[in-house]
């Protein structure tokens, strides 16, 4: 990485790092919280104009900067940022819309204030659940995915579509096209989400945004980047989490003295502490691989970093809540919120499931 | 002798006669919702506790003379895990497992006569003021100080989860009554409040991620009550705390509630309900969790077994309550497990409430009822002398 982008990338942490302290301390984040369980949306947020002043979705959606192998590192520090406050607002979801927009060449368009969301089965690189069928001058597309993290604030959905043959086309339809159903509802760990159905929606030939090889570079490139913006997430929630139980070990007195004198203790924050640097460290240097898009080098260090986070994850989730006591279950204190953000990251992405797809990259028949 | 329980033709009798006692007279779809780990309203379990308190079910284990059915350990072990494992509500341990037997052992025979009926009928709700916002794990080191003042004790602090409290007739808690006694277990009382005749206490929810209010905090303003209401003796709180945490200890690890998880979690496999992992993979896990369950079933039957020869509960409660607390929340993971991401919806899906949440809930029998890494702290100290000298009972110390 240059210099240049080095300070770009510092400058974007210090600006969201500032925001962050300003708009949005903990009870702030809760007030979002429950706006999304009463049914609101961005509207409500008192982040989002700001995070789009510092021009964060603009860089996603920059066509001309799409290759550029700064970008992914630069939406990387937001990702962990959005993480280590818990952000309710979709981030992380609205970036990757936007960088799958502008892999497509259509970022331009949609950057236009709108919210575009990748379904998920382009984010998780699994199946599409939907089908196309070639109309008159358009298409019919039919067919559903549920939970589309963000799905709840989508404008545009970004759906790929298989036609009877199988192949595979990118098209982007607004929430509110006749046909279009999204079902909102609100995650454990207080994000919105949505199912999302075509029912015979009928659109014409310029909502197909991407087919033949730009779609399919594009589909392997934002499954790799969601993967690690989700991680990056992770390690950001990982981080507050280690934080707050530290600051329980030291503060939290129990038979005379801090709890954290307590070797049986200490050893586990050692471990919580060891599991988030080798996620970390994973997470960073499979960043960095991944800069100039996806090839197999950068998907297994990609695996292997998803793997090592949600593993991480999980135990730093448990680890935070025991050590918290009583107060690890409660809703007015952080613990317990970190633990709903990891365990969804861990969910989202089974460790087991990715060490699958690790082991297919890394056959025992190839030197290591 | 035999060292590990082994049922007789009538025990077992017996257990099938419990198990059709639930199946005939618990609603059907207060016992679903038991199953699926959905919320049983304080109303609904009032309902049952009737049910069983008709049947002369509610205070099995209390002497005969109070309402109690004189059946032998094995009996009781049996019909507390039977329930379980039939998905019938947990009764509200506080006036029935844990204050009653203190009364009986230890109250004034008005206590008796006031409190254990209405207990039995379940016309009076309980609940169990021990901890405080300094005193969890180290729950010797209780502030909320009551002082005798004429017929009357004063009674000034703050108690912290104090479960149902809102929903409380009466509370036992524990209160400084000797600050300067050379120990700081030795200045404890008990005291018993009447939660709702009673001026200067001030009931403030605590709510848990999962939504529900389900537990408190109490301040004590100049909050008066009765001389009476001591119980037993002032400054021997302590002595009684041990019966009160030392109780139930024969089902300490809930074979039965792990039973009927393991059973929800396979139908639940069965039925094709699973979408996330593989299949092969959830199988050897569900093997596995039930492997260990096995376990700790034989080793809870080995210490009813030897109760049953009169040896009283040791460090084997220490073990259960750490191997049911831990099989509790694989069971819970597990169901997440299989749901996969669904598991993270808040609200309904389809049949199942948020799984996540019921596990999130599960997070707890780890950290009350001494934590795990008390019970740890019991073992290595008092079973394996470890770090000190003399050997002490087995019994948790906290609430
Ligand atoms: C939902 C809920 C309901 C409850 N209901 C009631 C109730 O009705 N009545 C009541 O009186 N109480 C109740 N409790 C309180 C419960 O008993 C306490 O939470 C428990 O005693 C732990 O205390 P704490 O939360 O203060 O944690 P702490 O004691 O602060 O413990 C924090 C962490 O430190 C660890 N730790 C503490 N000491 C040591 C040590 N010496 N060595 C190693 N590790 C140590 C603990 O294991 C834990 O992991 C309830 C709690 C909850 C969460």
């Amino acid at each position: 990485m240059t210099d240049m982008q080095d300070d770009v990338r510092r400058m974007l942490a210090e600006g969201i790092g500032r925001l962050l302290e300003r708009e949005y301390r903990f009870d702030q984040r809760e007030a979002m919280r429950r706006a999304v369980a009463a049914g609101q949306g961005l509207e409500a947020s008192v982040m989002w104009p700001h995070l789009e002043e510092l021009g964060i979705f603009a860089l996603a959606a920059d066509e001309d900067g799409a290759q550029a192998p700064a970008t992914l590192g630069h939406l990387s520090v937001v990702a962990e940022a959005m993480g280590r406050s818990l952000a309710i607002e979709p981030v992380v979801p609205a970036l990757l819309g936007a960088r799958l927009a502008a892999l497509c060449g259509i970022g331009g368009v949609l950057a236009d204030g709108q919210r575009s969301v990748a379904a998920p089965s382009l984010l998780y690189g699994s199946d599409s659940g939907f089908l196309a069928q070639a109309e008159d001058g358009g298409w019919r597309l039919s067919g559903h995915e549920d939970l589309w993290l963000g799905g709840n604030d989508a404008q545009i959905v970004l759906v790929q579509a298989a036609d009877a043959r199988g192949t595979l086309r990118l098209f982007a339809v607004a929430v509110d096209h006749p046909g279009v159903t999204v079902s909102p509802f609100q995650l454990f760990d207080g994000r919105g989400a949505a199912d999302v159905a075509l029912d015979g929606v009928v659109v014409r030939d310029a909502a197909l945004v991407a087919e033949g090889d730009v779609l399919a570079a594009a589909i392997e490139r934002i499954a790799l980047e969601a993967g690690l913006l989700h991680a990056c997430d992770a390690i950001g929630a990982m981080r507050a989490a280690n934080t707050l139980t530290l600051e329980q070990l030291q503060t939290r007195q129990q038979f005379g003295r801090p709890i954290g004198a307590f070797q049986a203790l200490q050893h586990r924050m050692v471990e919580m502490s060891l599991v988030f640097e080798l996620a970390d460290a994973l997470v960073e240097q499979a960043v960095a691989a991944s800069c100039h898009g996806a090839n197999p080098a950068a998907w297994r260090l990609a695996c292997g970093a998803l793997v090592r986070t949600a593993l991480s994850a999980r135990q730093v989730a448990e680890e935070t809540v025991q050590m918290h006591g009583g107060m690890g279950l409660t809703e007015e204190y952080p613990a317990a919120h970190c633990f709903a953000r990891l365990t969804s990251f861990e969910l989202l992405y089974p460790a087991e499931e990715w060490t699958e797809r690790f082991s297919r990259l890394a056959p025992l028949e190839a030197a290591a | 002798m035999r060292e590990r329980a082994i049922f007789t033709d009538e025990e077992t009798a017996f257990a099938q006669e419990v198990r059709d006692f639930v199946r005939a007279n618990l609603d059907p779809d207060v016992r679903r919702r038991v199953i699926c780990a959905q919320p049983v309203s304080l109303e609904e379990k009032r309902v049952w506790h009737a049910t069983l308190a008709r049947q002369g079910w509610a205070a099995p284990h209390w002497p005969v003379e109070w309402g109690g059915t004189g059946w032998s350990p094995a009996k009781n072990y049996l019909f507390v895990e039977t329930l379980a494992e039939e998905g019938a509500p947990e009764l509200s341990p506080f006036g029935l497992q844990l204050l009653a037997p203190v009364l009986i052992r230890y109250g004034t025979e008005e206590q008796k006569r006031t409190y254990l009926p209405k207990i039995l009928s379940g016309e009076h709700r309980w609940c169990q003021g021990f901890s405080e916002p300094g005193a969890g794990s180290d729950l010797a080191s209780l502030k909320t100080r009551a002082v005798l003042d004429g017929d009357e004790w004063i009674i000034n602090g703050q108690k912290m989860w104090t479960t149902v409290a809102h929903a409380a007739d009466m509370m036992f808690c524990l209160v400084r009554t000797d600050p300067v006694a050379p120990k700081p277990q030795m200045g404890i009382s008990m005291l018993i409040v009447d939660m709702k005749a009673t001026s200067g206490v001030d009931v403030r929810p605590i709510m848990l991620l999962n939504g529900e209010r389900t537990t408190n905090e109490v301040y004590f303003d100049n909050a008066r009550v009765p001389a009476g209401n001591l119980v037993g003796e002032v400054n021997k709180g302590w002595n009684y705390t041990r019966v009160v945490l030392g109780n139930e200890r024969l089902n300490i690890a809930r074979v039965g509630l792990c039973k009927r998880q393991l059973r929800h979690l396979k139908d639940m496999v069965r039925q094709g309900g699973h979408v996330g992992g593989g299949l092969e993979r959830l199988r050897q896990k569900i093997a596995a969790v039930e492997l260990d369950l096995m376990g700790v079933e034989a080793l809870s039957l080995r210490m009813l077994g030897r109760y049953q020869l009169g040896e009283a509960p040791g460090f084997e409660a220490n073990f259960l309550k750490l191997k049911g607390a831990e099989l509790q929340q694989r069971l819970t993971r597990l169901l997440v497990e299989a749901r996969g991401p669904a598991a993270l919806r808040l609200g309904a899906d389809g049949a199942h409430s948020c799984l996540l949440k019921s596990h999130f809930d599960t997070r707890v029998v780890t950290i009350y009822g001494g934590s795990s890494e008390v019970q740890r702290n019991i073992v290595a100290k008092g079973m394996l002398g470890l770090g000190r000298q003399t050997a002490t009972s087995g019994k948790g110390l906290s609430a």
